[in-house]
């Protein structure tokens, strides 16, 4: 009966790594890949890529929540998501991570929403959030619509 | 050598099975921050925002499930780990939702566990298939709340979320049966 048991249990394992490797394969074949150290930003269907070395960064400051629930002072360099975006004509705008992660900023959000760059990476921060629900760590992409 | 076992009267086995419940919901929030450098190592080089932490967590509440056997243990365990979580300011990015991210995979367990022990799902398979399928329930709730990914993504987020809770399962098997094989309920 045991043996059985660990029989069927093998099975599974097998069928889900097999699904994994499958998964992950057509993941990373349509995936696509950023330059080094840079963002894209799709406006309307037009594609532009920013080098995160070639912004001039301002420095800014002020306070988030972080995942733990606890407030923490940010004092950073970085650049407004309003500069990147460079229009306030538009619905939403989606700012998402190299693990496919995401969040959704509105024009009226771009007053208190930066991408704090640092090291070749970008982070979105906003200010005045509730929950960490818009910290999105290691930004690659802005789709504006 | 023969193995010696504990034999229980019923106050007593309540009192373990409660002392068992308090020590998996702890040991489940404790190891899964532990082994979240590490499972973000994995989900990294993945591409994805999450999926294998969580399987571990739940291992927890299936393992306080099969030895206990108590009914809707695991949901009772989710439940006090939601509030707590809550209660201590840890809203992560779910906010007022949080407990639910507790309480949804510890029901999916329960559920699975009660399905009688018939034919060949035996609760060896019942403890098995209850983590792949809370870790799966917990994977579709934080994209349904937090992470929102497009198709494929998702497709390998929710198998990774199913591959780590079924290696988990057989993990959580394995000690149930050491557990339960030295202890025993007096009539």
């Amino acid at each position: 009966m045991e043996k059985n048991n660990f029989k069927i249990i093998g099975i599974v394992i097998g069928v889900l790594i097999l699904a994994c490797g499958i998964a992950v394969g057509m993941y990373f074949s349509t995936r696509e890949e950023n330059p080094e150290d840079s963002i894209i930003v799709t406006i309307s269907g037009e594609k532009k890529v920013i080098n995160l070395h070639k912004l001039s960064l301002t420095k800014f400051e002020g306070s988030i929540i972080n995942g733990k629930g606890e407030t923490i002072e940010v004092d950073a360099e970085g650049v407004r998501v309003a500069d990147i975006i460079g229009t306030s004509d538009f619905k939403e705008a989606s700012v998402i991570a190299d693990d496919e992660y995401s969040a959704t900023i509105k024009p009226e959000d771009l007053k208190k929403a930066w991408l704090q760059v640092e090291g070749g990476s970008a982070r979105l921060i906003v200010f005045g959030d509730t929950t960490a629900k818009r910290d999105v760590k290691n930004v690659v992409r802005i789709e504006v619509k | 050598m023969e193995e010696k076992k504990v034999v229980l009267d019923r106050r007593k086995r309540l009192a373990l099975n409660i002392v068992f419940m308090a020590l998996c919901g702890v040991s489940g929030v404790f190891i899964k921050h532990l082994i979240n450098p590490v499972s973000n190592v994995i989900t990294g080089a993945l591409h994805i925002p999450g999926g294998v932490s969580t399987a571990v967590s739940l291992m927890f509440l299936v393992i306080a499930a099969g030895v206990t056997k108590q009914k809707w243990c695991a949901g009772t365990i989710g439940l006090v780990q939601g509030f707590t979580a809550l209660s201590l300011g840890m809203v992560g990015s779910m906010g007022a939702f949080l407990p639910l991210s507790y309480i949804i995979p510890g029901v999916v367990v329960d559920l699975v566990m009660l399905i009688p022990d018939k034919g060949g799902f035996s609760a060896f398979l019942k403890a098995f298939f209850a983590n792949i399928l809370a870790s799966l329930s917990a994977a579709i709730f934080a994209n349904f709340m937090v992470f929102h990914l497009p198709g494929i993504v998702l497709m390998v987020y929710l198998i990774v979320a199913a591959l780590s809770g079924a290696i988990c399962g057989l993990l959580a098997t394995v000690i149930i049966n050491k557990i339960n094989g030295f202890l025993e309920e007096k009539e």
